[in-house]
């Protein structure tokens, strides 16, 4: 019976660890340029459909593809910011939410006109193996979604700290102003930021496709978890968006076995709630978000 | 060194400063006064580049008023923001090397460090601290340092000593004679009248977002024009 509950808490945390992966490079954008970003669950769903879409046409195992979309989507990122996100940087936070929620909904609708409404899957030899200790057994695919989410977690966590670039980004984000007179191009490092972050975004989408079929509007459910990871760690804190991330997943996973499938999203907006109330900050979060990567 | 022509500067709509023109000499320390609110951060400002500007600034022979910040910074024109303005949650270190982010002051960070931390030896003890958690005077110190790490042609300063105990104002004036001592040019913005004027060459008066007054530090300590701009009057 107790393997039981060690199948529930080890799957739970991996699950929340690819949750980490998503919430993370949305709460960079946010603690480096401000900028609330409501489509950045459709940029996971677009990192999904290029998987596919790639996997389709190569016939190559989607892990293969990763390093390839992660790439792709980086790019997409510098373009997106370029076309449009610095065009919103200080702006009022309505414009914000219609230009992101807007962009959302033009991905959505691309993705629908390309690939229809259909549920789609792939398969891969990697992922069908089943790995077995303690008395549990874990989809391989999920374990090896989450060491890539923590790997890659762990390498911004160092690039943030030591290079120069990351200790830019986390100064735009304590004085956006001051950096600049430090002969910061802020505009410049708000775009490489929002290519990191769809980067991020886009290699959750690429681990996710093993996982779960892919369709036009999964990026909803999936910015709506995002954004409440990153509240819960507190908005601009990469190690917030991490525990928040393993939180979440636990506590989805804990609350679909013992209370029901519908109920999961009530359970974790109670226990966002909840701390929230004793933490207006967040967990991690300090007042202004000035705590990237610090 | 620096010659400024007909600049104004706008916050939004609202115009703060009207036609400014100065100049400042290589080496050369200059004091703007006025009273509060007379558009002296503004002018700053407008020189870095933070806020709209139109007119003609010449920095070591080169226009500068069509720059963003960061080009202006790296060409060599830096300034000690009011109120500092460090990166609070950072350390004193990392202060120091972002204020060397440009590539050719890159090149030279450790150097610079040293000389930072020879000049301050407070920094050096204090330098993996938080700079939100340094007191008043250390702070100023760690944004001066900041500044010097850039390897700046001229420094701007910004009340340097808004705040501070009178200990830690007679070791910012006692800076910015090194500073000036090495050569390089200075201007200053200054509540403290007197001080400023003692450590200056020249100095201008700015009242209501005009500069209204200018000439030798020796001189206009006497006039007596200075004291109604100071007052606002
Ligand atoms: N961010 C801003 N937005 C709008 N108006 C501003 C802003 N900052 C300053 N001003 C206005 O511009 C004018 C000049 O302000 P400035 O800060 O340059 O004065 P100052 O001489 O530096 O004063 P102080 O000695 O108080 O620092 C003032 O009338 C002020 O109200
Ligand atoms: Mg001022």
């Amino acid at each position: 019976m107790t393997a039981i509950y060690i199948q529930l808490v080890v799957s739970g945390l991996l699950l929340g660890g690819i949750y980490a992966l998503v919430s993370v490079g949305l709460t960079m954008i946010f603690g480096v340029s401000r900028i609330k970003n409501f489509a950045h669950g459709d940029l996971v769903m677009v990192g999904m459909y290029l998987t596919y879409a790639l996997t389709t046409w190569t016939q190559l195992d989607p892990y293969l593809l990763v390093p390839v979309v992660t790439v792709a989507l980086f790019g997409f990122g510098l373009l997106l910011s370029f076309a449009l996100i610095r065009r919103i940087q200080g702006a009022p936070q309505v414009a914000q939410i219609f230009a992101t929620v807007g962009l959302g909904l033009v991905l959505q609708n691309a993705a629908l006109m390309i690939f229809g409404a259909d549920f789609r899957t792939t398969n891969s030899e990697i992922a069908g193996n089943v790995l077995r200790f303690w008395g549990i057994s874990l989809p391989l695919s999920l374990f090896i979604a989450f060491v890539v989410s923590m790997a890659v977690i762990a390498c911004l966590t160092v690039f943030l700290r030591t290079s120069m670039v990351g200790k830019a980004m986390r100064a735009i984000a304590q004085d956006r102003r001051a950096a600049s007179l430090m002969s910061i191009d802020v505009k410049f490092i708000d775009m490489l930021t929002f290519g990191l972050g769809t980067a991020c975004a886009g290699l959750a989408g690429a681990l996710l496709v093993p996982l779960y079929p892919v369709y036009p509007t999964i990026g909803a459910n999936l910015v709506l978890i995002s954004f409440v990871v990153v509240i819960l760690g507190g908005l601009g804190s990469i190690e917030g968006a991490l525990i928040g991330g393993l939180a979440i997943g636990l506590i989805e996973t804990l609350s679909g076995f013992f209370i029901g499938s519908e109920m999961r999203q009530m359970a974790y907006f109670l226990v966002f709630i909840a701390v929230l109330l004793f933490r207006p900050a967040g967990l991690f979060g300090q007042r202004g978000s000035e705590t990237l990567g610090s | 060194m620096l010659k400024i022509e007909a600049l104004d500067a706008y916050y939004g709509e609202a115009q703060a400063l009207y036609a400014a023109s100065l100049h400042i000499d290589e080496g050369e320390v200059v004091s703007v006064l006025g009273a509060n609110g007379a558009g002296k951060t503004t002018l700053i400002n407008a020189l870095s580049g933070t806020i709209d500007r139109v007119g003609t600034v010449s920095f070591d022979g080169q226009r500068v008023d069509r720059l963003p910040p960061h080009v202006i910074a790296a060409r060599g024109l830096v300034q000690v923001p009011e109120g500092r303005r460090l990166f609070n949650f950072m350390s004193v270190r990392e202060n120091l090397e972002l204020g060397a982010y440009s590539p050719h002051a890159r090149a030279h960070v450790a150097d610079n460090i040293d000389k930072v931390f020879s000049l301050m030896p407070r920094l050096a003890e204090r330098s993996g601290q938080m700079a939100g958690s340094l007191s008043g005077g250390e702070q100023q110190m760690c944004a001066i340092g900041r500044a010097m790490m850039a390897m700046p042609k001229m420094i701007m300063f910004d009340e340097p000593t808004l705040g501070l105990a009178p200990i830690m104002v007679d070791m910012v004036f006692k800076l910015l004679n090194d500073i000036k001592a090495s050569g390089l040019t200075i201007l200053l913005v200054e509540q403290n009248v007197k001080h400023a004027l003692a450590v200056s060459d020249r100095a201008y008066v700015i009242e209501n977002g005009r500069v209204v007054l200018g000439g030798d530090a020796a001189e206009l300590i006497h006039d007596p024009q200075l004291k109604v701009a100071y007052l606002g009057g």
